[in-house]
């Protein structure tokens, strides 16, 4: 207690100002700190930047990554939504005899997809089956409006309220229904003798019918002109002759509706079908996708590697190998100096064996005969083109798609 | 310093308001800790440089061929250290010696040395006083600091704990409030360490002086003892 209030003293004793100038400094301090710290600043948050992987355009043709929900299958494969064509060729010198295909290979529901687009171009196959049907609901519309009316309008137009219409299409509630199916013009172009045939007969049909029509609206013609005629001498006849007329006039319309409103609902149910038809259409969509030995199912689920197999060396070598045999038999190297100097083809085949793109030199050089030599194996790449390659090299493609092919001149002598 | 860094950030003085009673007391220790270490630093930097001056200035008078009893009346009324108050005191013992009887002569020798001693070792715990806050200060501090902050973060944790949530808005609060303790504690410590150290060895040297005078003023004395003891002698003899 005594000590701590001798401290004290000593804190305030003017000889010894320690306490007094420690005391001030901290204040000081504080009042600097205030105003220095008064606020904290806050981070500025850190950009997150995007990784980028650099790939070369093989890793990408390569590239086997797939959905990563994806069930997992065993095998993962490059994709294909349609079959390659098999080119199923010996090996040389492995095989003496011809191999025949795996049925495995040629799969049964892409044999079934495959006929049926090639018979004919895709807009047909939908309509085809209907046509006929569709033929025949065709002619009712335009058919004999005409004729009818002038017969039944001149005595009364009462009794059909019907007719009233004037434009010769309209004239009855049936027709408007009628000319609406309009898939039947684009059918009848494009449609087989078969249909043709129908619509011909059909035709044939309507006219003799209009024909006949035409006569009795002829008769009718005159009949009311005759009336018109007496209509002044004898109206009582006439009367009665108008009565009697319209009477038949009468039945004939009735009977004609009714034929009518039976096609009209024919040519509706037809309709109706071909509507659900085509609403229920599974057509094989357009897009040709990618070609592979076999169609993939699913999305791949991909290799740890995320790309292909690769060819290995000897794989290599083989594979330039045999097509340096093959090429050889359309070799014929021009008389003059080898070169010494080996040039260096560029090419890119197709999975047939086909040549897509080059072959081009990619080391020209001066040296004398370099050029014929170099040229004449380009020729003899080119006139040999499809090459026959081997099937156990189609899983690496994408490796041997486009290749380098070295001539060594030495071993040509 | 630290103390006022306890209240420097306008958040950080609602953090310590926040802070738990055992870290707001650690924090409030700490920084008296600091004003005190400080005091000390100042007054015994002053304390250390008036006495090598009043040594300086003692020694040019001494070394001057004043006579000594002149020495002895200008200074014996006033409060002296360092060089001074060793000279007094041997002084003090010497005129001791002649003013009774005067024959104490055969022990004067011993008794000045023993009188130098203790005057010097009075000396050194007056410059040495003090210093052993400064240690404490310099060796517990960052211990203390260290409590206050496990106390903090724990407390932290444990309210994380109550309140579900460890995103670190709700954490960092609480961390640096405890981290400020600590803080607090090494803004104490470090002066204090470099101070202490400063002080002994300034302390040790002046010592050192004290003692090498110590021996030179003895053996000045012993010759005048001697010569005294032969005068006395003589007279005696005469």
């Amino acid at each position: 207690m005594a000590r701590s209030l001798t401290t004290l003293k000593s804190l305030l004793d003017w000889r010894q100002p320690g306490g007094l100038v420690s005391v001030a400094g901290h204040a000081t301090l504080l009042i600097v700190g205030l105003a220095a710290f008064s606020s904290a600043k806050p981070f500025t948050p850190a950009q997150e930047s995007a990784a980028v992987d650099v790939i070369s355009e093989r890793e990408f043709n390569e590239m086997m990554k797939g959905d990563k929900k994806g069930e997992k299958k065993p095998e993962p494969a490059l994709r294909a939504d349609r079959v390659a064509e098999i080119r199923k060729e010996n090996e040389p010198g492995e095989a003496k005899k011809d191999v025949v295909a795996e049925p495995a290979k040629v799969e049964p529901p892409k044999a079934e997809v495959k006929p049926e687009p090639r018979p004919e171009p895709r807009p047909e196959p939908k309509p085809l089956p209907e046509p006929p049907r569709q033929v025949a609901a065709l002619p009712p519309p335009p058919v004999r409006p005409p004729e009818l009316k002038p017969v039944v309008r001149p005595p009364e137009p009462k009794p059909q309220p019907q007719d009233e219409p004037e434009d010769e299409k309209a004239e009855l509630p049936t027709p408007p229904k009628r000319p609406e199916p309009k898939p039947e013009p684009k059918p009848e172009q494009k449609r087989e003798d078969l249909a043709k045939l129908l619509e011909q007969k059909q035709l044939e049909e309507k006219r003799r019918d209009e024909e006949k029509r035409r006569e009795e609206a002829k008769a009718a013609e005159e009949a009311r002109k005759a009336e018109e005629r007496k209509k002044t001498e004898d109206k009582k006849r006439a009367d009665e002759k108008a009565a009697a007329e319209k009477a038949a006039a009468e039945k004939k319309a009735r009977e004609e509706r009714e034929k009518r409103e039976k096609q009209a609902a024919e040519a509706k149910k037809l309709e109706d079908s071909i509507r659900q038809r085509l609403l229920t259409s599974r057509e094989a969509p357009s897009s040709t996708g990618a070609t592979g030995a076999q169609v993939s199912r699913q999305a791949s689920l991909g290799a740890e590697t995320a790309t292909g197999r690769r060819l290995s060396p000897s794989e290599r070598s083989q594979l330039i190998g045999l097509l340096t045999e093959q090429m050889n038999r359309c070799l014929s190297i021009p008389p003059g100096a080898i070169p010494r100097s080996k040039p260096i083809v560029a090419l890119t085949l197709a999975r047939d064996g086909s040549i897509t793109s080059g072959p081009t030199l990619t080391n020209p050089m001066n040296e004398p005969g370099y050029m014929p030599y170099a040229e004449a194996n380009m020729r003899a790449l080119r006139n040999c083109a499809p090459f026959r390659i081997p099937e156990r090299f189609a899983a690496m493609y994408d490796d041997w798609k486009s290749l380098r092919i070295g001539f060594d001149p030495s071993e040509m002598q | 310093m630290p103390g006022a860094e306890a209240q420097v950030d306008l958040s950080l003085i609602a953090l310590f308001m926040h802070a738990h009673f055992i870290v707001k007391l650690v924090m409030l220790g700490l920084a008296a800790a600091s004003v005190w270490s400080w005091a000390i630093i100042i007054n015994k930097t002053m304390a250390l440089r008036a006495i090598a001056k009043s040594m300086d200035e003692f020694e040019d008078r001494f070394w001057s061929g004043q006579s000594l009893d002149e020495l002895y009346r200008g200074l014996v009324n006033k409060t002296n250290d360092g060089f001074a108050a060793l000279f007094i005191a041997a002084m003090t013992e010497w005129r001791r010696a002649f003013e009774g009887s005067g024959r104490g002569f055969a022990s004067l020798q011993t008794r000045i040395d023993k009188v130098l001693d203790v005057s010097i070792s009075r000396e050194v715990e007056r410059l040495e006083s003090k210093l052993l806050v400064l240690a404490t200060i310099a060796s517990v501090g960052p211990y203390i600091g260290l409590f206050g902050t496990v106390f903090g973060i724990m407390t932290t944790f444990r309210s994380i704990a109550a309140s579900k949530n460890t995103s670190l808005a709700v954490v960092a609060p609480g961390i640096a409030e405890a981290l400020f303790a600590t803080a607090i504690a090494l803004a104490a410590a470090i002066p204090a360490n470099i101070f202490y150290n400063k002080f002994v060895r300034d302390a040790g040297k002046i010592q050192g002086r004290l003692e090498s005078f110590a021996d030179e003023f003895s053996a000045i004395l012993s010759r005048q003892i001697d010569e005294r003891a032969g005068a006395v002698q003589n007279r005696g003899a005469a």
